[in-house]
C-alpha cells in the first residue's frame, strides 16, 4: 500500500543556522490527532511532572529568586481614596542608612500620579538593603495630600450629587444597548413574566502568588523574573518603556503561582522593579503584599442587574430585558455577555452601564463578565420555572439551542440524581434542609500563534523549548505528554524548558488558550522531528519512513514489527548531530466553543443561615482531554473558586472612609480545605475536536448553581452575592413571613 | 517587623523580675499565634519578648481526683486534645482547642495565650468559664488566683499587672451527672473568627431528669467573653425540658450585647446566640447523660 505523502515546510538548524526546508510527511487527508483510543499518554491521568519540586519547595518562583547584592523595592500608595499630592518630601528616606533608591512622581513620567484617585494608587517607591528597611523608607517620605471628595459604594456613585471620579465625565457612563427582535411585543405574548434584581458582589483575583517582578541590568541589558501569564508581554512593554530592542529584554518565569487574569504586561510594579534597579546599579526584588493585592491588582466587577423575562405557558422564552450595571473602579470594563447569556430568546434588549468608583481598578478575571451572568440568567431561569411549575431542568433542556450542553445536562442529572430533589422547595422537617441547583455555562477558548524548537540528540535525549508559561494549570506537563506519545517515550523523558523570552513565541496565557495554542504547536513540531528521525533510520530498517511507527521506546516498520531498533539505537544514528526543529501552531488540532454545566447539592441550616456545600457534578467538554488529571484540577480550581464567590468572597470598602476593611485573607474568605465538597469532574469528550481550553468555563455556573440549591433546600431566594447566612435567614423569614 | 529584645527565663522568678523590670514594654511569648502577628502588623510593640516556655510550671499537664485539672499557661491545643483524661473528662475544652485555627495553629496556640489575649471573640474562654476555671496569677507578690470569667475586663485587656503572668489554669473535677459543650458560629468551617460562641455546662440530678445547676457564657457579642450567670440560674430545680432550655437561651439572647461588623450584624449575632446556647445546652445535657 503506497501512503500519500504531502509536502510541509520546516525551519531546521543546520550548523546553528535556521533553515527553511520542505519535508514530506504522510497525508491521511485531514490534520487531527488521529486515533485517541490507542493513545498511550494522551487523556490519562499522569500527574504533572513538576509537583515534587513544587511541593518539596525546589522549584524556583519569582519571589525565590535571589542574586548577589539583591535590594528590595516597596511602593508607597496613595493613603487616601482621593487626593492630590501636594508636596512629597523624601529627604528623610534617603538618608536612611540602607536606603539605595527612591522614585518620586517628578523623577518618572506618567508612571505615579499625583491625582490619587483610589486609595493605594502608587506614589513613590523605595528600594533598600532589607524588606524592613524599605518599609522603614517609605514610612519617612513625608506627603502632603489635599484630600478630595469621594466614592466607593456602586449605588451612592450612582446619585446625582456624588463625587465625581474624573472631573470630565459622569460616573455612570452611557449605555451599551444589545437589541434582538421587539422586546414589548415579546413581552405581550407572554403567559408568566418574572422580574428580579440581581447583585454580584466585586471579587479579587487572590492567586497563591503575588505580584512582583526581580530586575537585573547587565549594562544596556535587562533580565527580569516576573510573575506573569505571559512573558513576552511583559517583555515587550519594557522594552517599550526602555527604549531597549526587543533583543536586550529577557523576561524568566520558570514557576509562577496562579494570576487569573490579572498578570499580563509589565504592570507598574515592574516598571518601577526596572526603574528602581536602574537607579540603585543592583539588582530590585519588589513582590506585593498581600493587602497590595487586594487593593490594586485587579478584581472582577460587581454587577447589579435588573431583570425582565417572559414566556409561554409551555416555558418557551419569548422575551428578555435586563439593564446591568457594574463597578470597576476607576476602570470601565465591567460589561457582562450582551444578552441572555445561554438560552434563546428571540426578543432581546439588555443594557450596560459601567459606574466609576474611587477603586482599584478591575483586570479581566477567570471568564470575566460570565460568572456575573450566568448567575443572574440562572437565578432567573429558575425563579421562572417555579411560577410556571415546570421542573428547572426541563425549562432549560427546552430553551437551551447547545447540543453539547443538552447532553451534559442528562449526564449530570443522571450522576447526581436529580429526581431525589425536593420537588417542593423548603419541604421537610428538621433544620437541616438539602436541595439541589444547576448552573452552566459558555466559553470560546481556541489558540493560535505559537511556536516551539523540538531537539533530538544523538543520545536519545529529548528536549522542548517554548516560550509559552506554566501558570499552574500543567503546560509543562502537556507539552512532555505530546511529544512523548509523538516519540513513543514517557513523559519523564522529556526535558521540557518554558517559561523565557528566549525561547520560540508564544502568546500570553488567557482567556484559556494555552493549552489550544501550545498543544498543535508541540503536535505538528514532534510531527517534523520525527520524520526527521525516519528519514535516516529507515534505510537501515529496509523501509520507507512513511512505513515506520515510534512506540513503547521502540522505532519499528508498522507491516513488521520484528524490524526494530530501540529509540536510542536510533538516533545514535543521527551522524550529522542532533535534529532540532522549529515548528509552529497549525491549524487542525484545535477548536474553539465549549458548553458545560454544573449541579450542585447543599445543605442549609435553617436556624443559622449556614450552607454546607455537599457535592458538586461539573460536567464540561474542552474536546481532547491531553492530561485528565490536569484537566480535573481545573475543573476542582474553578469550582472552589465558584464556591467562594458565591458564598464568601467580599472586596469589602468603608464608605466613610474610601478603605478596604478586609484587605488580608483573615477577613477576605476564600475557600479553605473544609469548605471543599466531593467534586465530580465529568468531561464530555469530543477528541475529534482537538484542544480546547478549559481554565475559565468551570468558574462560570458555580454561583449561579449554589443559589439555585439553597433555594430548592429551604426556599430562601437569595439575590445577592455572597450568599452569606444572614442573607439566607433574612431571605427565610421573608418566605415565612409571606406564608404565614 | 521591628528588631526586639528576647528573653527566655528559666523560673517564675527570673520571668516575674523581667517582666517587672520592662513593664509595658514586655510581652509575654506563649505560642506566638497571636503575638507574631500583631507584631508583625504593628498593632502591637514590643521592646522585650519574654519567652515562658522554658519555665517547667507553664507546662504542667496533670489531673488529680480532688484538685482537677491543672493546665499549664504554655500547653500547645494539640497536646490538650492528645490527652486522655482531658478527653475523658472535659469534652467541653476539647470542642475548643480542637477549633482553634487549624493543625498548624494548634500546634503552637496555647490556652493561656487565647486567654491572655483577651479578644471577645476567643474560644476557649466561654467553656473555661463554664467548666469553673480559675486563672493562677504568678507575680511580684506571689501567686493569687482568679476566675476565669473576671480576668478579661476589655478587648485585649485584663487583670493582669505589672510583673505579672498567666501561670496556669486550675478546672475543678467534674462532678456526677455533669457535661459541658462548646460551638461557635462561623461562615466558613475553620480558620474564621467566632461570630457568636457558646458554652454551656450543666449538672444534673440523679435520675438526670432535672437540673441542679448550670452556666452559660458567650464568645463576640460583647466588650469580653460573657459570663451569662442568669441564664445557668434559671434552669436550677428547672425539669430537663424543650421548655426550660428555650427560656435559658432567651435570657442569654437578651443578655448579648453584639455590635454590627464585617464578620455580622448585631440582629444576626443576637438571633444566633439564641440558638447556639439552645444547642451548647443540648449538648451538656447529652454528655451529663452519657456520663
Ligand atoms: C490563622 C489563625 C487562626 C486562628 N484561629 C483562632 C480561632 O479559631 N479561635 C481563637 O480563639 N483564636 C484563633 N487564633 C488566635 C490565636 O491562635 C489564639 O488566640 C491562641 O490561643 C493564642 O495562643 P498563643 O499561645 O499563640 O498566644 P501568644 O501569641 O503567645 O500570646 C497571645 C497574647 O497573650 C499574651 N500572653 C501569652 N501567654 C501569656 C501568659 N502566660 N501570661 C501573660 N500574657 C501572656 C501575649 O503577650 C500576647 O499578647 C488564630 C490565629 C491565627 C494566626
Amino acid at each position: 500500500m503506497q501512503q500519500k505523502m504531502k509536502k510541509v515546510k520546516v525551519t531546521i538548524q543546520e550548523r546553528g543556522e535556521p533553515k527553511e526546508i520542505e519535508i514530506e510527511v504522510p497525508d491521511d487527508g485531514q490534520v487531527g490527532w488521529g486515533d485517541v483510543t490507542q493513545m498511550k499518554h494522551i487523556g490519562q491521568h499522569i500527574p504533572r511532572l513538576d509537583g515534587v519540586a513544587k511541593v518539596t519547595g525546589k522549584a524556583k518562583y519569582t519571589y525565590d529568586i535571589n542574586l548577589p547584592g539583591l535590594l528590595y523595592g516597596k511602593i508607597l500608595r496613595s493613603a487616601h481614596p482621593r487626593a492630590r499630592v501636594v508636596k512629597i518630601d523624601a529627604s528623610k528616606a534617603m538618608a536612611r542608612p540602607g536606603v539605595k533608591a527612591v522614585l518620586l512622581p517628578d523623577d518618572v513620567k506618567g508612571l505615579f500620579n499625583k491625582e490619587c484617585r483610589y486609595a493605594g494608587q502608587e506614589v513613590a517607591a523605595v528600594a533598600a538593603t532589607s524588606p524592613d528597611i524599605a518599609e522603614d523608607a517609605l514610612a519617612l517620605i513625608d506627603v502632603q495630600y489635599e484630600k478630595l471628595p469621594f466614592v466607593v459604594d456602586v449605588d451612592d456613585a450612582m446619585k446625582p450629587d456624588a463625587a465625581q471620579v474624573y472631573g470630565d465625565r459622569k460616573n455612570v457612563s452611557d449605555p451599551r444597548v444589545r437589541e434582538q427582535g421587539d422586546v414589548a411585543a415579546g413581552f405581550a405574548t407572554a403567559d408568566v413574566v418574572v422580574e428580579a434584581t440581581y447583585r454580584c458582589q466585586v471579587q479579587t483575583h487572590v492567586a497563591l502568588e503575588t505580584h512582583g517582578t526581580v530586575a537585573r541590568w547587565d549594562g544596556d541589558k535587562l533580565t527580569v523574573w516576573a510573575s506573569t501569564q505571559g512573558v513576552f508581554s511583559v517583555r515587550d512593554e519594557l522594552a517599550k518603556y526602555f527604549n531597549l530592542p526587543a533583543t536586550q529584554v529577557r523576561v524568566i518565569t520558570e514557576y509562577m503561582g496562579g494570576g487569573f487574569g490579572a498578570k499580563f504586561g509589565a504592570r507598574p510594579e515592574g516598571i518601577i522593579a526596572a526603574l528602581l534597579a536602574k537607579k540603585a546599579g543592583a539588582p530590585v526584588k519588589l513582590m506585593l503584599s498581600r493587602k497590595e493585592e487586594h487593593l490594586t491588582t485587579g478584581n472582577r466587577p460587581s454587577s447589579i442587574q435588573q431583570v425582565k423575562i417572559g414566556a409561554k405557558k409551555d416555558g418557551t422564552l419569548v422575551a428578555y430585558q435586563r439593564s446591568n450595571y457594574g463597578t470597576g473602579g476607576v476602570a470601565g470594563g465591567a460589561g457582562i455577555p450582551a444578552g441572555p447569556y445561554i438560552y434563546a430568546v428571540p426578543n432581546f434588549r439588555v443594557e450596560q452601564r459601567d459606574v466609576s468608583t474611587n477603586a482599584g481598578a478591575q483586570a479581566a478575571q477567570r471568564a470575566p463578565g460570565h460568572p456575573q451572568a450566568s448567575f443572574g440568567m440562572e437565578s432567573v431561569m429558575d425563579e421562572l420555572a417555579e411560577k410556571l411549575g415546570i421542573d428547572p431542568l426541563e425549562l432549560r433542556k427546552k430553551n437551551d439551542p447547545n447540543k453539547t450542553r443538552q447532553k451534559e445536562y442528562d449526564i449530570a442529572a443522571q450522576k447526581i440524581g436529580w429526581e431525589r430533589r425536593n420537588k417542593t422547595p423548603g419541604a421537610g422537617s428538621g433544620t437541616k434542609k438539602r436541595g439541589m441547583g444547576i448552573g452552566s455555562c459558555t466559553w470560546g477558548g481556541g489558540g493560535s500563534g505559537t511556536k516551539a524548537q523540538v531537539t533530538i540528540n544523538n543520545d536519545g535525549s529529548v528536549e522542548v523549548k517554548c516560550g509559552t508559561q506554566d501558570i499552574g494549570t500543567g503546560t509543562k506537563t502537556i507539552i512532555a505528554i505530546i511529544t512523548a506519545e509523538e516519540f513513543g517515550l514517557s513523559p519523564q523523558d522529556i526535558q521540557v524548558r518554558i517559561g523565557d523570552t528566549d525561547f520560540p513565541p508564544s502568546g500570553g496565557s488567557g482567556g484559556s488558550t494555552t493549552a489550544a495554542s501550545v498543544s498543535p504547536a508541540i503536535k505538528s513540531t514532534t510531527m517534523l522531528a520525527k520524520q526527521k528521525l525516519f528519514e535516516v533510520v529507515a534505510p537501515k530498517l529496509g523501509a520507507q519512513p512513511a512505513d515506520l511507527v515510534a512506540r513503547d521506546g521502540k522505532v519499528f516498520v508498522k507491516s513488521d514489527p520484528s524490524k526494530s531498533v530501540a529509540w536510542k539505537q536510533a538516533t545514535a544514528q543521527l551522524a550529522d548531530g542532533p535534529i532540532t526543529i522549529q515548528g509552529e501552531w497549525v491549524a487542525g488540532y484545535s477548536d474553539t466553543g465549549v458548553a458545560g454545566t454544573q449541579f450542585v447539592e447543599v445543605e442549609v441550616d435553617t436556624e443559622t443561615g449556614h450552607v454546607q456545600m455537599l457535592k458538586v457534578v461539573a460536567v464540561h467538554d474542552c474536546g481532547l482531554v491531553i492530561d485528565r488529571l490536569t484537566a480535573e484540577s481545573q475543573v476542582n480550581g474553578g469550582v472552589l473558586m465558584g464556591v467562594g464567590y458565591a458564598l464568601y468572597e467580599d472586596r469589602i470598602l468603608d464608605s466613610p472612609t474610601g478603605h478596604m476593611v478586609n484587605a488580608n485573607l483573615e477577613d477576605y474568605k476564600v475557600v479553605g480545605a473544609m469548605e471543599v465538597p466531593e467534586i465530580e469532574a465529568i468531561f464530555y469528550d469530543e477528541p475529534h475536536r482537538g484542544v480546547i481550553g478549559l481554565g475559565e468555563p468551570p468558574v462560570i455556573p458555580t454561583a449561579g448553581a449554589i443559589a439555585n440549591a439553597i433555594y430548592n433546600a429551604c426556599g430562601a431566594r437569595v439575590r445577592e452575592l455572597p450568599i452569606t447566612p444572614d442573607k439566607v435567614l433574612t431571605a427565610l423569614a421573608q418566605t415565612q413571613r409571606k406564608e404565614g | 517587623m521591628y528588631d526586639f529584645d528576647y528573653a527566655s527565663p528559666r523560673s517564675v522568678r527570673e520571668a516575674v523580675s523581667l517582666l517587672e523590670r520592662r513593664g509595658d514594654d514586655a510581652r509575654v511569648l506563649s505560642g506566638g499565634t497571636d503575638l507574631i502577628v500583631q507584631l508583625r502588623e504593628g498593632r502591637r510593640k514590643a521592646g522585650l519578648v519574654v519567652d515562658i516556655k522554658e519555665i517547667p510550671e507553664v507546662n504542667d499537664l496533670s489531673y488529680g481526683p480532688r484538685q482537677g485539672l491543672r493546665l499549664g499557661a504554655a500547653v500547645p491545643c494539640y497536646k490538650i486534645y492528645g490527652n486522655e483524661t482531658v478527653q475523658k473528662l472535659y469534652p467541653g475544652l476539647i470542642d475548643a482547642v480542637s477549633l482553634v485555627g487549624g493543625i498548624q495553629i494548634q500546634g503552637r496556640a496555647t490556652v493561656g495565650g487565647n486567654l491572655c489575649n483577651a479578644s471577645p471573640a476567643a474560644d476557649t474562654i466561654p467553656p473555661l468559664i463554664v467548666l469553673g476555671a480559675a486563672c493562677v496569677i504568678a507575680g511580684p507578690q506571689g501567686t493569687r488566683t482568679v476566675p476565669v470569667e473576671d480576668f478579661c475586663i476589655a478587648p485585649g485587656r485584663t487583670v493582669l499587672q505589672r510583673g505579672e503572668f498567666l501561670l496556669s489554669l486550675r478546672i475543678p473535677p467534674p462532678l456526677k451527672n455533669s457535661g459541658a459543650f462548646y460551638l461557635r458560629f462561623i461562615p466558613r468551617n475553620e480558620m474564621d473568627i467566632a461570630v457568636v460562641g457558646a458554652g454551656a455546662s450543666v449538672v444534673l440530678g440523679k435520675r438526670r431528669t432535672v437540673f441542679v445547676s448550670a452556666r452559660v457564657a458567650l464568645g463576640a457579642v460583647a466588650p469580653t467573653p460573657l459570663f451569662v450567670r442568669e441564664a445557668g440560674d434559671a434552669l436550677a430545680e428547672k425539669p430537663v425540658s424543650d421548655e426550660s432550655i428555650q427560656q435559658a437561651a432567651e435570657i442569654a439572647r437578651a443578655a448579648a450585647r453584639p455590635i454590627s461588623d464585617m464578620r455580622g450584624t448585631a440582629d444576626h449575632r443576637r438571633h444566633l446566640v439564641g440558638v447556639l446556647t439552645r444547642r451548647a445546652l443540648e449538648g451538656a445535657i447529652r454528655r451529663a447523660k452519657e456520663s
